[in-house]
């Protein structure tokens, strides 16, 4: 049997095997079906798109402008965030089941690359439809477009996708195998600072803001970028015409697609010490997000070893917070500060600054908003389910209430020390007055201890991490239904009687408060119910 | 059959083997000994071109290790069972069996996986297996291509007593058949009377290299002498 039907015999076992999980527990269907109907609603909307063709009422040079930004916006993302995993763990097509009885099979290691970059590639063009799902009716209701040349349009976001995988894994192998790492790492962040330093540069520009945004994304010197602002160019024949330098821009996208896939290729060869490693990693990072390993989830930036010093010594259920300090303290830029901390404060002084010299008095109440609805996103998803998933939790004497602040407090702190970093410098730069500035916090870090105090009743409500996903947009609903609604009640009440938005910012703060109260006082009552799994 | 030739490997700044040499000849049981962290499975997985070799070179059967004609004549199992989580146990051996191009493997397959009470659990999915059931399949898809050379790292962590009993009579059997074992373990006892000669690594380098019987003549000749007492002094601070 040939390798690579051999791989594909294998990959078929595996989703003859989901779909018998499936069979067994249906209960998984709920997150396929969620999936489904998210596909279906883009299909639904590409429909209703066709029917309502023309729609927009833009002028066609600005739609192409929206357009063409938009696209670039898109695969940027897509890029830089594959560029960033190739940087890191560009092997996360393999796992551990390949190391133990693939790699010392009599396989050749290079057909076993390839197959698994045929594979993520086909993953990768999935997603590729779908943006054609979502977006294609979109522009069809901005613009007019050329039928005959929709397959240049196609063609451009597949062989944006068939980049993907070879330069990931070229960038991993030759960073790794050649011990250039950090070389080739500093290339990368230089050239993609030099990237988002022109974007910013331009959008910060004097001007309108959006007009700005506009101008600096269509800006022609961005289509010299390789694989980017070629596969824009080829995007936008359909739209704005063909042209022989479009066409070329096609081309240059399919020999990149061919140069990368035969680097690649080249490096195809002694690859397995390179990706074990990573591989196992994660595994086991998949495998604590799953709640079946007990991992640390803390994110290593710094990955410091050797002797570190916690002063003051904790006893009883407090080692557990002497324990987090430890941890942070080895992993991070320090027991309170983390590279979160200085976003926050570069944040802080980026808004400072821009609203310093431009009227952008709103960005601060909707930064404070935004920042607050993302941790509240955030809090059915991610809780400290690695410490709840260790047995000690439940071993060490003392009360439950005192476990769970000893867990939560350094989290707790961190965030208030990041959001202090965020709103010192919005109160020092701006005009922005001390009290206002105050309750932004407080709103902000209610949010946060909010996010806290409601991972230890998620998890008894929730002990199955597959009900957790399954379940997660109904538990968003039911959250927001008990954890928004008094707030705006409060808030709004304030507000009202006070007469100002800042109120209900304090009224939100007032009801978080409460609730996190309730939440933990609950949360000592049903700890007893929690299961170490 | 094996033939390790100033092997050396370095991680980063820690030499983890230190330019160690060794044949295996046909028939063999060797024994790789060595306390925590002395390089045996770093050697090992070496050996099975899962790490690259920074110096020194490794052939199976005169054919360099990391090529595919080395790999068709030796098997390897691993210290961690890791199985693909979504194949059940008789994919796992059947995977095993296009991948070596074994012939008549489901007679085979079934005599192992009966031999290690894993018969009724075939179409189990590997994630429903405990550990020691892991390491059982791991075994098994070891054992099924048959080929010239065993590489065992730590194979009898967290098997029960009866398929460690198993496991060694099994090796017994291979070594009657001219295959050549290399075995890594803590577990002395377990391979005390299996292996007639043993490696002794310490700190990446191969500090002893003799049969159990030479080892236990320098310590006496002392009947009472156990493999664990000759590990015990071989590897003991000076």
């Amino acid at each position: 049997m040939s390798s690579m039907k051999l791989l594909l015999k294998r990959d078929l076992w595996a989703i003859k095997n989901h779909i018998v999980e499936i069979k067994r527990n249906p209960k998984r269907l709920i997150i396929y079906l969620l999936y489904i109907l998210w596909i279906g609603s883009l299909v639904f909307n590409s429909i209703i798109a066709n029917d309502n063709a023309g729609g927009f009422d833009i002028p066609r040079q600005n739609a192409i402008e929206y357009i063409s930004a938009g696209y670039f916006v898109l695969i940027s993302i897509l890029f830089i965030y594959n560029l960033i995993k190739g940087l890191h763990e560009s092997s996360t097509f393999f796992n551990v089941g390949d190391i133990n009885f693939l790699f010392p099979a009599p396989v050749s290691s290079k057909k076993i690359l390839l197959y698994n970059i045929i594979r993520k590639t086909l993953l990768n063009l999935i997603l590729v439809g779908f943006i054609v799902i979502g977006v294609l009716p979109l522009i069809i209701q901005m613009v007019e477009i050329e039928i005959e040349y929709l397959p240049y349009l196609y063609m451009s976001l597949v062989g944006f996708a068939l980049t993907l995988e070879p330069l990931k894994f070229a960038l991993f192998a030759l960073s790794t195998r050649y011990n250039k790492k950090t070389l080739i790492n500093n290339i990368v962040y230089l050239l993609l600072s030099i990237f988002i330093g022109f974007i910013l540069i331009g959008t910060f520009r004097e001007g309108n803001l959006l007009s700005n945004i506009l101008d600096t994304l269509n800006d022609s010197r961005l289509d010299y970028i390789p694989i980017l602002g070629w596969s824009r160019q080829a995007f936008l024949i359909p739209i704005v015409g063909y042209s022989f330098t479009r066409m070329l821009y096609t081309i240059l996208i399919y020999l990149a697609v061919i140069i990368l896939i035969f680097l690649a290729y080249i490096l195809g060869d002694d690859y397995y010490e390179d990706v074990a490693d990573i591989t196992r990693e994660r595994e086991a990072k998949k495998r604590r997000k799953k709640g079946l390993d007990k991992g640390n989830n803390k994110i290593k930036f710094f990955n410091k070893k050797g002797n570190i010093n916690v002063k003051g010594r904790k006893n009883g259920v407090w080692s557990l917070l002497w324990k987090s300090k430890v941890e942070y303290k080895r992993s991070d830029i320090h027991e309170y500060l983390s590279i979160t901390s200085l976003a926050f404060l570069a944040l802080g002084i980026g808004i400072g600054l821009y609203t310093q010299f431009r009227s952008g008095g709103f960005l601060i109440p909707t930064l404070t908003g935004g920042l607050a609805y993302f941790m509240f996103l955030m809090s059915a998803r991610r809780a400290r389910d690695s410490e709840l998933s260790k047995p000690y939790i439940y071993l060490i004497p003392g009360s439950f209430i005192s476990k769970i602040l000893a867990i939560s407090s350094l989290d707790f702190i961190r965030m208030m020390i990041n959001g202090a970093l965020l709103y010192v410098p919005l109160i020092l730069i701006t005009d922005l007055p001390f009290m206002n500035g105050f309750i932004y916090w407080l709103f902000l870090i209610s949010f946060y201890g909010l996010n806290l105090a409601s991972n230890f009743l998620i998890r008894v409500l929730f002990p199955d991490s597959l009900d957790k996903k399954a379940l997660f947009p109904l538990f968003l609903m039911l959250q927001t239904i008990v954890l928004l609604i008094p707030g705006f009640i409060i808030g709004g009440i304030l507000a009202a009687i006070f007469g100002g938005v800042l109120y209900m910012y304090l009224g939100f703060f007032i009801s978080n408060a409460i609730l996190i109260s309730v939440f933990i006082f609950l949360s000592n009552r049903v700890f007893e119910k929690l299961e170490w799994r | 059959m094996l033939k390790v030739k100033g092997l050396l490997k370095d991680y980063k700044n820690v030499r983890a083997v230190n330019d160690i040499s060794f044949d295996l000849e046909e028939g063999d049981i060797v024994g790789l000994l060595g306390p925590n962290g002395a390089g045996k499975s770093t050697t090992i997985k070496t050996i099975a071109g899962l790490l690259r070799a920074t110096y020194g070179d490794v052939t199976i059967n005169g054919h360099k290790n990391t090529s595919v004609d080395a790999k068709s004549n030796f098997s390897y199992i691993p210290e961690m069972p890791e199985l693909y989580e979504m194949l059940t146990v008789w994919e796992h051996i059947k995977f095993i069996a296009y991948a070596y191009k074994v012939s008549n493997w489901e007679e085979k397959a079934e005599k192992l996986l009966r031999r290690y009470d894993m018969w009724d659990r075939k179409d189990k999915l590997s994630k429903e297996l405990s550990k020691g059931m892991k390491q059982k399949v791991s075994i098994c898809c070891g054992l099924l291509p048959d080929p010239g050379l065993y590489l065992f790292d730590e194979p009898m962590i967290g098997l029960d007593p009866k398929a460690i009993r198993e496991t060694k009579i099994i090796f017994k059997e291979l070594s009657e058949r001219g295959k050549t074992i290399f075995v890594s373990t803590h577990l002395l006892d377990s391979i005390e009377n299996l292996c007639k000669r043993v490696l002794v690594m310490k700190s990446g380098t191969i500090i002893a290299d003799e049969s159990v019987d030479n080892l236990k003549k320098k310590l006496g000749n002392n009947t009472d002498v156990s493999l664990e007492d000759v590990f015990l002094e071989v590897t003991k601070d000076e």
